[in-house]
């Protein structure tokens, strides 16, 4: 159950980039087949954990990039069905070149109505 | 006012930042060391209590082990060695950077020449967690099917060495030995196979393996 470590330090990582008094609304994640992460369990853990925080409302995002291959002996890029899926040229090795990504995008966020704040008063200084 | 910040973040930076600080104090003390992940059962408590056995008089040795509870395996591998520090992660299925930081202050980092880290058992979890190791190590074994290779792909690629544990038992259990190696191979070309008993006492593959790549670790750091 990874998952809840995962959400746990996503949180951490939105925290830091939230701006202040802000509230979350979504946050957009990249996390590829490497990793492992069910989606399901992912939502599950990403609901605790923003609850216990107070964003029970906010949204988890989770954009999941396909497996790559690259053949060594002809140089073919693909998406697998299956890792131990062979290249059409017959060659039995392959090299991943995509789906280890996990990255948090963006966020979304509710900014807090600006407070009016009045101009700074004019102190003149010195001779003119 | 609704507002999207882009972020572009690695999820696990603090845990990478933490881990990139183990290493550099087990590059400081000399230390070489592995993390060691396999499933439940598979034998890493029992592979490291011969490992530890025959590295005897051979290199210093020390141990960090996660477990969710109890602390068998700890007490388990103080029989052969004194640096034995236990981990217990509840309900947590892994260990990460910060738990071992703070286990390693319990250590004489500079009187080991080789530390475990002994992972939680789970061939998932502990993968995407760097802990600060040199290597890391992914054990199966012939008990638990021979697809596990092909089903745990993060685990086989990432891995610098990898183990096939109780070929003892290959004369009882189906277990296609050729397609596992093919799987493996599929998966990283780099990390050499080593296919050993702890059973039958038959590791030697492996601890001249990691008594290779401390000795090299070793010359690296004197260079």
């Amino acid at each position: 159950m990874h998952e809840m470590s995962i959400a746990m330090e996503l949180l951490g990582l939105i925290e830091r980039r939230l701006p202040p008094d802000a509230t979350l609304e979504a946050a957009q994640v990249r996390i590829g087949p490497m990793h492992g992460v069910v989606a399901e369990a992912m939502q599950w853990a990403w609901q605790a954990t923003v609850a216990e925080k107070g964003w029970p409302k906010a949204r988890l995002l989770i954009d999941t990039p396909p497996w790559q291959l690259k053949c060594p002996a002809c140089g073919r890029q693909w998406n697998p069905q299956a890792m131990d899926e062979r290249c059409a040229c017959g060659h039995l090795e392959a090299r991943v070149v995509g789906g280890d990504e996990f990255l948090l995008l963006s966020i979304d966020v509710v900014l807090p109505p600006k407070t009016a704040v009045p101009p700074p008063a004019i102190t003149k200084t010195g001779a003119l | 006012m609704n507002v999207t910040v882009p972020v572009v973040e690695n999820v696990l930076k603090v845990n990478d930042e933490i881990a990139l600080l183990n290493r550099r104090m087990f590059s400081e003390a000399h230390v070489y060391v592995i993390d060691l992940i396999g499933a439940p059962g598979s034998g890493k408590t029992a592979l490291l209590e011969l490992t530890l056995e025959q590295l005897t008089g051979i290199a210093r040795t020390g141990v960090v082990v996660g477990d969710p509870a109890t602390a068998r395996d700890g007490q388990r591998l103080a029989r052969f060695t004194r640096h034995v520090v236990q981990i217990n992660t509840g309900h947590g299925c892994h260990l990460d950077a910060n738990q071992v930081r703070q286990a390693i202050t319990r250590l004489p980092l500079s009187d080991l020449d080789i530390l475990v880290i002994e992972n939680v058992g789970n061939l998932i979890c502990p993968v995407g967690f760097d802990l600060g190791q040199h290597a890391k190590v992914g054990l199966f074994s012939v008990s638990e099917g021979d697809d596990k290779a092909a089903k745990h792909p993060h685990l086989v690629l990432t891995a610098n060495a990898l183990i096939l544990n109780k070929i003892d038992l290959l004369p009882y259990v189906p277990f296609d030995v050729p397609r596992f190696r093919e799987d493996v191979r599929h998966l990283n070309q780099m990390a050499p196979l080593m296919e050993v008993s702890v059973a039958r006492r038959q590791i030697d593959p492996w601890t001249h393996w990691l008594l290779a790549q401390a000795d090299k670790a070793q010359t690296n750091a004197s260079s």
